[in-house]
């Protein structure tokens, strides 16, 4: 499909345009970019999806711009994006925009970035923004890019929240253990294998509740982490003693 | 003016007027329904900020004008009456600047979403300088517009009885109760799509899921076809054995299907139920963590996401909630009260708006 064939569907607001992958290509990307502009919000927020799939340098230079639309869903996907599309060069620009941008998702987007980046020199940036900021989503995902970057009090504050009393709580903590993206974390999940309390209603709206326990999400986090090693895991499934204690058993040989 | 009130056993609260909905019946766009519940608000961190106001909450979208009315209940009805905002920035009060009228209603002028800028409205006595006696806190939000796509269901043979332009209407009836949390959802007849299914039990009807919930329930199937991935897909079916409504959200597995069923008799108040249950409210009012059903009183009957629509009337007086014989209210709570799951869902329903794909 020709730019200006996507131009054209972008203005006729056809989302088919970003249903399946492949037919937005990076070529077409410089000329989305003055879209982006456009005074209707929908065109935009499509347009940032299409950069989306088109990837490359004019997708991140569409994200940077986006991430401060004054429309929230628009900057908030924009930031997104960004994650896997920014360039070491941005830093500083996205650095600034944590400071001065009024939407909450996109602070806690750009924290997790900062976390992805791998560098401990973000660390400071992120100890500074931790108590000013207001947002409870904005801070809790300061706190894990925190984690995820080894500071050591941050990484504490994960261990305290996967043993806390409330079997949600722990279920939350055990969901953001991949972000963290540290096998060695896993460790701590050992023993909540024994918890089988009721975390989780994984029943449709109005259907008959049906839990997974605190031991179930621990085995799924487990299992994404490691690769997959138990074939018997599936997404909403309460595991048998012989399960969960194979289980206990790999991750007690993880390193 | 000095208001002089003799305490009686050392303590003493004096309601004289209080905040309710500006209508009776159905849903009107420019009337949402206050969050009245509770009084001192104190600290909210996990949404809107301490506040020294005491008293109802109520929300609609910047730029909007909406109308509340006060209900003298310890006043005279000649006491004059001045409605005040203690933030022209944020909120205005459109309207002559006498005292107010006789039928109790005034506006109020939403003019910027201002994070954490907590602002009142203000009934006072006299003047408009005059003492306060009653505090409402109005928050003003940006619209969110979520785009949804519509499925038209055939089962076995037997059709919704819906087109796409009668689902118009009806998402317009959802939109006009979400207004207030400054959600929007942008539904267009010519996105439509249709599906047919064959081998379900029963012609027309998706079956009761099964436990645990299984990539082939009948409602599985149905969510399963055809779907969006960057809209709420929202399949309408003819019926259904155990819901009028059915949903599920983007926190369930992708390989048993998301999105809302509807069936025909669905009205637009099951619609926005469902709807919040996409927008992650996924605890009914009146129940508790774990899902049992544990309060079913005037106040619980008022919430869009309480269980049951039409409910049933016992006791008697819970017959009528403000909204009409029998039919659950459209108030979605705005309070964040920390011993309720299901409050706090105007905050939590915003911030699941932004991101998509679903």
């Amino acid at each position: 499909m020709t730019a200006p064939d996507i131009i054209a569907r972008i203005k006729q607001k056809d989302w088919s345009l970003v249903e399946r992958p492949g037919l937005v290509k990076a070529d077409a990307g410089p000329s989305l970019l003055p879209l982006l502009d456009d005074p209707d919000s929908e065109i935009r927020h499509l347009t940032v999806m299409c950069l989306n799939e088109a990837g490359g340098e004019a997708a991140r230079r569409g994200f940077l711009k986006a991430m401060r639309d004054k429309t929230e869903a628009v900057s908030g996907l924009a930031a997104r994006f960004l994650r896997k599309h920014y360039a070491p060069a941005d830093l500083p620009e996205i650095e600034t925009e944590l400071e001065r941008s009024r939407n909450e998702y996109v602070r806690e987007q750009i924290c997790l970035l900062l976390g992805e980046t791998g560098d401990k020199g973000k660390i400071p940036i992120l100890k500074s923004r931790l108590p000013r900021e207001k947002d409870e989503h904005a801070r809790h995902a300061a706190s894990l890019a925190l984690a995820r970057l080894g500071d050591d009090a941050a990484r504490q504050e994960i261990a305290d929240r996967l043993h806390h009393a409330e079997p949600k709580e722990r279920v939350n903590a055990v969901n953001d253990l991949p972000y963290v993206n540290d096998r060695g974390l896993l460790k701590q999940l050992v023993p909540l294998l024994d918890d089988t309390r009721d975390a989780v209603n994984m029943s449709r709206s109005h259907s008959p509740s049906y839990f997974l326990r605190v031991c179930d999400v621990a085995v799924n986090v487990a299992n994404e982490m490691l690769g997959k090693p138990f074939p018997w895991v599936e997404p909403v499934k309460r595991y048998s003693p012989a399960e969960l204690s194979q289980a206990k058993s790999t991750i007690n040989t993880v390193r | 003016m000095a208001i002089r009130v003799k305490v009686r056993n050392n303590r003493q609260i004096i309601v004289p007027i209080r905040f309710a909905r500006a209508v009776t019946g159905g849903v009107v766009i420019d009337a949402p329904d206050v969050d009245d519940r509770g009084f001192v608000m104190g600290n909210r961190p996990g949404t809107w900020g301490s506040t020294d106001t005491r008293g109802s909450m109520v929300t609609m979208t910047e730029g909007d004008t909406v109308r509340v009315e006060v209900l003298r209940e310890d006043i005279d009805d000649s006491a004059p009456l001045f409605v005040t905002s203690s933030d022209i920035g944020v909120v205005s009060v459109p309207g002559p600047a006498g005292p107010l009228g006789a039928d109790g209603v005034f506006s109020i002028h939403g003019i910027v979403d201002a994070i954490r800028r907590n602002v009142k409205i203000q009934v006072r006595l006299g003047s408009a300088s005059g003492p306060v006696l009653g505090e409402l806190e109005p928050h003003i939000f940006r619209l969110h517009r979520v785009r949804v796509v519509a499925h038209l269901v055939t089962i076995n043979g037997t059709p919704t009885a819906r087109t796409a332009a009668s689902l118009t209407p009806l998402f317009n009836g959802a939109n006009d109760i979400w207004r207030a949390a400054g959600i929007e959802y942008t539904f267009r007849e010519a996105e439509t799509r249709t599906e047919s299914h064959v081998g379900f039990a029963v012609a027309g009807q998706v079956g009761p899921d099964s436990t645990p919930p299984a990539a082939t329930d009948e409602s599985a199937r149905v969510t399963l076809a055809n779907s969006d991935p960057n809209a709420i897909n929202i399949y309408f079916v003819n019926s259904a054995v155990t819901f009028r409504g059915l949903t599920s959200d983007r926190d369930f597995p992708a390989n048993l299907g998301r999105g809302v069923i509807l069936v025909d008799v669905g009205d637009a108040n099951d619609l926005a139920h469902e709807l919040g249950h996409f927008l992650d409210l996924d605890t009914h009012t009146g129940d508790d963590i774990n899902n049992n059903h544990i309060r079913d009183d005037v106040a619980t009957k008022r919430h869009l996401m309480y269980n049951f629509n039409p409910y049933a009337a016992n006791p008697a007086h819970q017959a009528d909630v403000g909204y009409g014989a029998r039919v659950r209210g459209a108030l979605i709570a705005v309070k964040d009260f920390a011993f309720d799951p299901t409050d706090g869902s105007v905050a939590r329903s915003r911030r699941r708006a932004i991101p998509v794909p679903f």
